[in-house]
């Protein structure tokens, strides 16, 4: 199967294994060495990621931002490619989304904010 | 059977759910102030809507994809960006104006001048939206807003010459004031044409689990709940003329507009008109708080659903609640409720490229609809009208601005 990289992998939506949401392909790896052709190894995820995909002016500004919101060594947070399951419109990864990394942010927002309103 | 029943609801629920302070409020002045001419902006804004509606729809039923995903997914993260921020912004500013058409109902009906009626509407919509389902939302809020048939009632019993009502539906040139002629033209093909609208439908039409079965469901209820809607505006636009025109009123004022029914109905007009502006209002509310915390939430990938428990999805309902919050600022700062609402349909108009554009290129990409594509009237239909909106929008914005 051909897979171009940018109109099936980037941007893509990434659920896990049981087909919740984790987040989007927001970055893509690759590893690269003089005695092998180079190969895509993870995805990758995250505020960071995000914030160096803008044009220059707002670039650092959101990249300062994200840093300073985000938990210290958990942004970006990569996937090994390894782990598809599925690939089409979603791409689905063989992890369990509740302890990965990728959902850190909602369940920090989950916590702290919305669990704090009755009747959530 | 059930296909009759689901399009019969379908259609009564766009119906009820079609009238909102901005089509309500820019046919009331367009009546106002050149009594059946402005008819024809109603009619393209109308047209251009049930195209846009029926392939938000059909993406949604061919592609399991919401029109926000499916942008982010087709042009990437950056360009993305650029819609986003564009409709929040917007989202915000006409959220005011409904909250301020809800704020305004509350004072009609109890007689209270109240500063914090928008902070508690504000509430009530955000209650709705934490603890209510999406059927109860959309079903909700478009049956009681079924009231709003009231200015087709009051249309035929105020027993307009027809023959110059329909002579309004051809576009003509205006004879005064020409400057603000287009600046109402545009805001009313603004208020129809509302961008918020389609990322509501395309992911209610996710929730609700659409497929390719459903792709003539949706383009029958799209084409009848539209057409009835516009008949709506169409006959609030009448009535203004019928009762403003001849008395020489000119609306400058919200409050205004709340007597255009007493001369039909009496003082049961004041009450009714009351109801549907603030019925009307908070429907709209939902709808927009909702389709601002879509958009994020698709495009970003995070977990949504109007049914989930708000911890559920909790960046979604965190949007939702913030994007409320916003609005609600916006009229406790205290702008004026009228020129908020024109300007912001105004500026819908003037945006509306930004979102239908690479909305159309993705209803003509065969890898997202496959052989549910456009045809090319559809493309030059939308195309057409989107951007005589946009050329109107940025002609008279700034002329209507430097003039008031």
């Amino acid at each position: 199967m051909d897979i171009a990289v940018v109109r099936d992998l980037l941007d893509k939506q990434l659920v896990d294994r049981e087909g919740e949401a984790l987040g989007r392909v927001d970055g893509i790896i690759m590893a690269y060495s003089a005695d092998a052709p180079p190969r895509i190894t993870h995805f990758e995820l995250g505020a960071q990621t995000l914030a160096r995909r803008l044009p220059r002016p707002f670039r650092g500004a959101l990249s300062a931002l994200a840093r300073r919101l985000t938990p210290r060594g958990d942004d970006p947070y990569r996937i090994e490619v390894g782990r598809i399951v599925q690939l089409g419109r979603t791409i689905k990864i063989d992890i369990d989304g509740t302890r990965s990394a990728a959902r850190k942010t909602e369940l920090w927002i989950r916590d702290h904010v919305i669990a704090h309103i009755p009747g959530s | 059977m059930k296909k009759v029943l689901e399009i019969t609801l379908g259609i009564v629920t766009s119906i009820g759910g079609f009238l909102e302070v901005g089509s309500l409020a820019t046919s009331v002045q367009a009546g106002a102030a050149f009594g059946f001419q402005l008819i024809w902006a109603i009619v393209l804004g109308t047209i251009c809507l049930i195209f846009l509606v029926e392939m938000s729809g059909r993406l949604a039923a061919v592609s399991k994809q919401t029109l926000a995903g499916a942008m982010r997914d087709r042009f990437g993260y950056p360009f993305f960006l650029i819609p986003l921020v564009a409709m929040s912004a917007l989202g915000l500013l006409v959220l005011a104006s409904e909250l301020g058409g809800l704020s305004l109902a509350l004072q009609l009906l109890t007689g209270i001048s109240f500063p914090w009626w928008a902070p508690l509407g504000a509430f009530a919509a955000w209650l709705l939206l934490w603890k209510g389902t999406f059927g109860i939302i959309e079903k909700g809020a478009s049956l009681l807003g079924l009231i709003t048939l009231v200015f087709v009632y009051a249309a035929f019993r105020m027993h307009p010459a027809w023959s110059l009502v329909a002579s309004g539906i051809r576009p003509s040139m205006p004879k005064h004031e020409s400057m603000h002629y287009w600046f109402i033209a545009v805001s009313i093909m603004g208020a129809s044409i509302a961008p918020y609208l389609l990322y509501f439908y395309s992911a209610g039409a996710v929730e609700d689990k659409w497929n390719e079965t459903d792709v003539a469901v949706n383009r029958v209820s799209a084409t009848l709940g539209m057409s009835f809607g516009g008949l709506l505006s169409i006959a609030v636009l009448i009535v203004a003329a019928l009762v403003f025109v001849p008395r020489g009123i000119r609306i400058e004022r919200f409050d205004q507009i709340a007597l255009m029914l007493t001369p039909v109905m009496g003082r049961a007009g004041f009450v009714v008109f009351a109801c549907a502006l603030g019925i009307a209002c908070f429907g709209a509310m939902l709808e927009i708080a909702l389709s601002v915390a879509y958009m994020a939430a698709q495009g970003f990938g995070w977990k949504w659903s109007e049914d989930a428990r708000p911890r559920d999805a909790a960046r979604f309902s965190l949007v939702y609640t913030a994007t409320l919050v916003g609005g609600c600022l916006i009229v406790v700062i205290g702008v004026d409720p009228l020129a908020i609402t024109l300007l912001s349909m105004a500026l819908t108009a003037a945006l509306l490229p930004v979102a239908i554009v690479p909305f159309l290129i993705l209803m003509n990409d065969a890898h997202f609809v496959g052989q549910h594509r456009n045809g090319w009237f559809s493309n030059t239909v939308v195309c057409a009208i989107v951007g005589l909106a946009f050329v109107l929008a940025v002609v008279s914005i700034p002329l209507e601005l430097l003039g008031s």
